[in-house]
C-alpha cells in the first residue's frame, strides 16, 4: 500500500514539475495582470468606485485560464510518452498500468489545481486591496468547486488523450466545456422548445454531458450573494467525483486495452 | 553594388508612401471605403457595436438585478418597461418575496430532474435591486454601452439616469447628456432627458426650456403606428413647454402649446394635465410637473 502511495506521489510530482518547467502559469498569469491592471484604474464618468466589473473580468480570466492550463496539461499527460516511446521504460517498472494513470491523474490535477491556487490568491489579493473582503466564505467555496470543475475536466482530457488524437481531444474538450458552461443550465428549456428528433439528442446531452456549470459561483462571488448550501454543494462534489470515477474507469479500459 | 542604393531606395519608398498616403483622402475624396474622421470602434466593428452596445446595457441590467437576467421584472435599467424611468412608476419597494436573501428561488417548484434541481441551488435564482452608492457598479458598462455606440440613445439616458437619480450626480449627468446631444443631433429624446435634467435636478429654467425647445424642432412624428413614439414625445415636450411658459407668465405660449398639443397629441396624458394647469388659478398650482 505504501508502495503504491509513493509510487503514485512519484508519477503525480513529475506532471507538476512539468507544469512549471513549460512556464505556461507565468505567462497566462502576467497575460491576466496586464489585462486587469489597467482596468483597475478606471473610472467610468469620473466616478471611483466600481469593482465588480474588475471581480468579474478577473473570475472570467480564472476560468478560461484554468480551463486552458488543465486540458492542456491532462491531454498531454500521455501522447508525448507514447510518441517519444518513453512510456515502456515506465511500464517495465514493477508498477501497474491502473496506478501509471491514476498516478499521472493525480499530477495533471494537483498541476491545474496548483494553478488555481494562484490565481484565487491573486483574486484574493486584488479584491483584499480594493475592497478589502480577502477570503470571504463565498469565495472559498468558489474555489472548493473549481477544484471540483478541474476534477472532472482532466479526468475528461485524460480519457479523451487515450481514444482520440491530442489536437481532438483538446477541441472536444473545449467544445464541450464552453457548451455546458453556456448552455448546460437552459438544456431542458431547450429541449422543451425543441420537437422530434432535437429534443431526444438535447435531452440526451443534459442527462449524460458533464454538467460543469454547477461548478461556476461567479455570479455569487461578484455580487457578494452568500454561499452555496451545505447539501447543494455536497452533491455538486459528489457529482464531480462520480463523474471523473466513471472517466477514469472508461481511461483505464482504455489504457490496457491500448497495444503499445 | 546594389548594397549602395538600398538605404536612398528604401527613403524613397518611405516618402513615397508618406506622399501617396497624405494625397489619397483628397484625391479620392467620398469614394474611400472607410469615412474620415470614424473612431477607432467604427472602424473596427462596424454595425457590430450597436449589438455589443446593447449587450453592454443588457450586464448593466443584470448588474442592477444582482447578477441575474431578469426578463420579467418591470423594473430595470433595460427592462420591458424601456428605459431608465422604469422605477419612477408603480414601483413597490419592498418586495421580499422576489429578494431572499440566500438567492435561492422563492418558490423553487420541486423538480425530478437532479440537475436541474441542483443549478437551481448554485445559481442565483432570485433578485434584488441595486440601490444607492452601489449603483457605480453599473457605472463600467453604461460607459460602455454608451462608447461603443453612440447612437444607443437609451445607453445615454440609462446612464443619465443612474448618475441624477441614483447616484445624485447631475453635474456629471448633464455632461454626458450634452455630448449624447452632440453625437445625436437629430435625435429628440435625449434633448428632452436633458431638459427633465435641467429642471428637476439643477433647477435651470432656462436650459430646459432650450432643451424641450431644441426637442421642439427635432421631434417629427411620421403619420400611423410608425409615429406613435415619436408622437408620445411630443406629448411630453409640449406638456413641459407649456408649463415652463407658464412658469414665466407667458400664458399666450402656454396657451399655444395647448393647443398644439390639442391638435397634435388630443389623448396624450401630458395634454390632459396641461389644459388642467392652465385652467387652474395660480395659486393652486403645483410646484413641479
Amino acid at each position: 500500500m505504501i508502495l503504491r502511495l509513493r509510487q503514485l506521489a512519484a508519477l503525480a510530482m513529475l506532471a507538476v514539475l512539468e507544469l512549471y518547467r513549460r512556464k505556461d502559469l507565468f505567462v497566462v498569469f502576467l497575460l491576466a495582470m496586464v489585462i486587469l491592471l489597467p482596468l483597475a484604474f478606471f473610472e467610468p464618468f469620473g466616478v471611483s468606485g466600481a469593482s465588480r466589473y474588475i471581480n468579474e473580468l478577473a473570475l472570467l480570466l480564472i476560468w478560461i485560464f484554468s480551463i486552458i492550463i488543465g486540458l492542456g496539461v491532462s491531454a498531454r499527460l500521455f501522447p508525448p510518452e507514447f510518441e517519444s516511446r518513453t512510456i515502456y521504460p515506465l511500464l517495465a517498472k514493477p508498477v501497474g498500468r491502473g496506478t501509471v494513470l491514476f498516478g499521472k491523474y493525480l499530477g495533471g490535477l494537483g498541476a491545474s489545481v496548483s494553478a488555481l491556487l494562484v490565481f484565487y490568491l491573486a483574486y484574493a489579493l486584488l479584491a483584499g486591496v480594493r475592497q478589502g473582503a480577502w477570503f470571504t466564505p463565498v469565495l472559498l467555496q468558489a474555489f472548493l468547486l473549481h477544484v471540483g470543475f478541474m476534477t472532472v475536466l482532466s479526468s475528461l482530457a485524460l480519457l479523451g488523450s487515450l481514444v482520440l488524437t491530442p489536437s481532438a481531444t483538446l477541441t472536444l474538450c473545449g467544445l464541450t466545456t464552453a457548451g455546458m458552461l453556456a448552455f448546460g443550465q437552459r438544456l431542458p428549456a431547450l429541449a422543451a422548445a425543441q420537437t422530434g428528433p432535437g429534443r431526444s439528442v438535447l435531452l440526451t446531452i443534459h442527462w449524460l454531458a458533464p454538467h460543469l456549470e454547477f461548478f461556476d459561483m461567479r455570479q455569487r462571488v461578484v455580487h457578494a450573494w452568500p454561499c452555496v448550501d451545505g447539501w447543494a454543494c455536497a452533491a455538486v462534489l459528489g457529482y464531480a467525483a462520480c463523474y471523473a470515477a466513471l472517466c477514469l474507469a472508461l481511461a483505464s479500459r482504455a489504457f490496457r486495452r491500448k497495444r503499445l | 553594388m546594389t548594397h549602395r542604393f538600398d538605404l536612398p531606395a528604401l527613403a524613397a519608398g518611405a516618402l513615397l508612401t508618406l506622399v501617396w498616403g497624405s494625397l489619397m483622402p483628397t484625391l479620392f475624396a467620398g469614394r474611400l471605403p472607410q469615412a474620415a474622421g470614424e473612431d477607432i470602434m467604427a472602424m473596427l466593428l462596424g454595425d457590430a457595436r450597436q449589438v455589443l452596445s446593447a449587450a453592454m446595457l443588457t450586464k448593466a441590467d443584470d448588474y442592477f438585478h444582482g447578477g441575474a437576467q431578469h426578463s420579467d421584472c418591470t423594473h430595470g435599467l433595460a427592462g420591458p418597461q424601456g428605459g431608465a424611468h422604469a422605477h419612477d412608476h408603480g414601483h413597490p419597494e419592498s418586495h421580499a418575496d422576489e429578494h431572499p436573501p440566500d438567492g435561492n428561488a422563492p418558490d423553487a417548484p420541486a423538480s425530478r430532474d437532479p440537475w436541474a434541481w441542483l443549478n437551481a441551488r448554485v445559481h442565483v435564482q432570485a433578485h434584488r435591486h441595486t440601490e444607492g452608492e452601489d449603483a457605480r457598479e453599473l457605472l463600467p458598462w453604461l460607459w460602455a454601452a454608451c462608447r461603443t455606440s453612440p447612437s444607443n440613445i437609451q445607453a445615454f439616458e440609462s446612464s443619465a439616469y443612474v448618475l441624477e437619480r441614483m447616484l445624485k450626480r447631475p453635474l456629471e449627468a448633464l455632461a454626458l447628456l450634452e455630448e449624447g446631444t452632440r453625437l445625436n443631433p437629430s435625435n429628440a429624446a435625449i434633448e428632452v432627458s436633458l431638459g427633465e435634467l435641467a429642471l428637476h435636478s439643477l433647477k435651470d429654467p432656462v436650459r430646459a426650456e432650450q432643451a424641450f425647445e431644441a426637442a421642439r424642432t427635432k421631434c417629427r412624428p411620421a403619420p400611423g403606428e410608425a409615429g406613435d413614439d415619436d408622437r408620445f414625445l411630443l406629448g411630453r415636450i409640449l406638456f413641459y413647454l407649456g408649463y415652463l411658459a407658464r412658469q414665466r407668465g407667458d400664458l399666450d405660449r402656454a396657451g399655444a402649446c395647448l393647443t398644439e398639443a390639442e391638435a397634435q397629441v388630443p389623448d396624450h396624458v401630458g395634454t390632459r394635465n396641461l389644459r388642467k394647469l392652465l385652467r387652474a388659478p395660480r395659486a393652486k398650482e403645483s410646484g413641479q410637473p
